[in-house]
């Protein structure tokens, strides 16, 4: 079949009626957690995990996509409004958006941002329709010593852009792995570090440790410093950016969709990182670069098409080689797995419904994101002055009641308390929770693979480095690795992160 | 002699951590070997990394200049709240849904410092209606409102 006959049948997929509504349910979510202080997506897709069980796989992929990137968009909405990036890749969207919004232009920074990032989000659509053949060709092509070798370059490229230490994150995905390794062992049957609790044969829930972290362990940190967000803007008008705004505009939202495209196929997050290099194109090739910082309208529309371009196609790997880039990926994985759908390239040939319907069904969703939320941002912006006290008990009971729904079962109860407190301890010692949930859900992925290849070459470790392919993303992990404990990259990325922060 | 306190601990725990998996693998799982790995073998491996990693952290922390060591931290908050959640499964399986959800409400509504009396009554019986109405009859989750299940 060619490309276009796969978008049509992701077409006749996602304009079912009721993909249709979870598309459009998983985007409005997504954005009003994109507004809302204190949750976000990773642990709005962890609660809403339990509900997707009973749906068909591709409605719950839909929906859990949807509120993906819903988030991204009411994450530069509050970059624009109130200065504070609801996620990290609109970080630098604040930086123009907020000073455009100080000087009475919210309206038109908002207008940019939607229409650039709908721009960039059907190119990015068709980017990974193209790429995702190719790659799945390949992939299918592994062995298990190419897999095991695959998900590590995947996990050492996934830390690439977390703050702060690069030892700490990579002891994170190792503590990750061994929480994995909790229950029964499927090769031998045996129970592993289940202490006698029955609860546990089945390993540690994922719901409730990516509640417990992404969740409970943000409202702590959330109550460190209970403080009013102040709104400096209290009405937006005039959401049609000016003819002129359009044409300063088009060359940078056109730039930030081939930048973000590109970076965002990266294993590893590159929403963030393709938000920051089309910032600096943009301020490099300005005619006037003393204007950025002050409200330049191509400050805004750059990073945000950007951003949005590398958010989709940072599903490329997630799709093709069931590799999840960021949190809110390893529960997709986590939700395919449940859903008996093995991630990874077969996906695409025996499941083509789900891989073109989710396919489609972010163009459709991007879509509705620009026609709903411009004339919803009275909402928004209303809902921007709720105060944090009145949410995070809300948060709390709808936390309690999805991980208790996920089987009735309360010793996952106590796993969220446990892993709130958990979560909450390790943020305090410096250490970032994304590398905690990716190892925890490729861990059991990676044994599996590592034992296969040992069985294959009679327990030779060697064979990871004789098998050419396996060799190649091995070199690629260990440079990775050496770049990134270089002191001069060190220091470079800790510059970049302080800019963020 | 000077030390970042933050990443002694850090790297302490990571220790603590390696140790618990690494001893309870080795005593109660198989190594196997390479062949034909045992249920001990990956854990073994693992913990040995996360081992060396703490250690590494722990050691390149000593006279390194200190980092402001924890901060604040909200204990009548973390109190609060994950005594809602705890207070919530004591609950729920024997007196069912709307008494789990007035507890878990109540107690973590007052884990903010601003939070009045009227106001936590308030939200308390507006969530407990909101997510009985969202979930139960929403959704369909299967938990009783009143009763044991």
């Amino acid at each position: 079949m060619d490309l276009l006959g796969h978008l049509l049948l992701g077409l006749q997929v996602a304009i079912s009626p009721n993909n249709l509504l979870f598309c459009f349910i998983g985007a409005l979510l997504g954005t009003l957690v994109g507004v809302l202080p204190g949750i976000g997506p990773a642990a709005t897709v962890a609660l809403l995990l339990p509900i997707t069980f009973t749906m068909a796989p591709e409605t719950s992929l839909i929906m859990l996509a949807g509120i993906y990137y819903g988030a991204q968009y009411g994450g530069s909405t509050t970059a624009i409004l109130i200065n504070l990036p609801g996620e990290a890749s609109s970080a630098v969207t604040a930086i123009d958006g907020y000073q455009m919004a100080r000087q009475g232009r919210a309206g038109a920074a908002l207008g940019i941002a939607a229409i650039g990032s709908f721009i960039a989000g059907s190119v990015a659509t068709l980017v990974i329709a193209w790429f995702a053949e190719p790659m799945t060709t390949v992939a299918l092509k592994f062995g298990p010593a190419e897999y095991f070798s695959l998900i590590l370059l995947g996990l050492v490229a996934s830390i690439a852009l977390a703050h702060g230490s690069v030892l700490k994150a990579l002891a994170m995905i190792v503590f990750g792995m061994l929480l994995g390794l909790v229950g029964t062992d499927v090769n031998s049957g045996q129970l592993r570090y289940t202490f006698g609790v029955g609860e546990l044969a089945d390993g540690l829930g994922i719901v409730a440790i990516a509640v417990g972290v992404f969740g409970v362990a943000e409202i702590f940190r959330n109550l460190e410093d209970e403080q009013e967000r102040e709104i400096g803007v209290k009405t937006v008008s005039g959401l049609m950016p000016s003819a002129a705004d359009l044409r300063a505009s088009a060359a940078p939202i056109a730039r930030g969709t081939v930048i973000g495209s590109v970076l965002g196929v990266l294993p590893g997050g590159g929403a963030l990182l393709a938000s920051f290099a089309s910032y600096a194109v943009e301020k490099k090739l300005a005619k006037d670069p003393s204007r950025f910082g002050k409200g330049a309208i191509e400050g805004v529309a750059g990073p945000e098409s950007a951003n949005n371009a590398g958010a989709q196609t940072s599903f490329i790997p997630m799709l093709t080689l069931g590799l999840p880039a960021n949190a809110v990926m390893a529960l997709m994985v986590g939700a395919m797995t449940i859903q008996g759908i093995a991630p990874g390239p077969s996906v695409i040939t025996d499941k083509p419904e789900l891989f073109w319907g989710l396919i489609v069904s972010m163009w459709l969703g991007n879509l509705m994101l620009v026609l709903l939320n411009l004339p919803l941002i009275g909402i928004w912006v209303r809902l921007l002055s709720v105060p944090y006290y009145i949410l995070f008990p809300g948060i709390i009971a709808f936390s309690a009641i999805g991980v208790y729904s996920v089987a009735s079962n309360v010793f996952d109860l106590y796993t969220l308390a446990a892993f709130g407190l958990v979560g909450y301890l390790f943020v305090k010692l410096g250490f970032e929770l994304t590398p905690l949930l990716l190892g925890f859900v490729l861990g059991p992925m990676m044994e599996t693979y590592l034992r296969r290849a040992m069985v294959l070459s009679r327990g030779d470790p060697a064979y990871l480095i004789t098998q050419p392919l396996s060799a190649a993303l091995l070199a690629a992990t260990a440079g990775l690795l050496c770049l990134l404990l270089l002191p001069s990259v060190t220091r470079k990325r800790s510059e970049v992160f302080i800019e963020e922060d | 002699m000077r030390a970042d306190l933050k990443d002694i601990a850090a790297g302490l725990l990571l220790i603590a951590a390696a140790l618990f998996f690494g001893l309870i693998g080795f005593a109660q799982l198989p190594l196997g070997t390479s062949f034909r790995m045992g249920p001990g073998y990956f854990p073994a491996l693992l913990s040995g990394l996360l081992g060396v990693m703490g250690l590494v952290i722990a050691g390149r922390a000593i006279g390194a200049s200190a980092a402001v060591f924890v901060g604040r931290v909200p204990w009548r908050g973390i109190v609060l709240t994950s005594g809602a959640t705890v207070g919530f499964a004591l609950l729920v399986p024997r007196y069912g849904l709307v008494p789990a959800l007035v507890v878990a409400v109540l107690l973590s509504a007052f884990a903010s410092q601003r939070m009045t009396l009227m106001l936590a009554l308030g939200l308390t019986a507006g969530l407990t209606a909101f997510c009985v109405l969202l979930f139960r009859y929403g959704l369909g989750v299967p938990i009783p409102l009143l009763g044991a299940s």
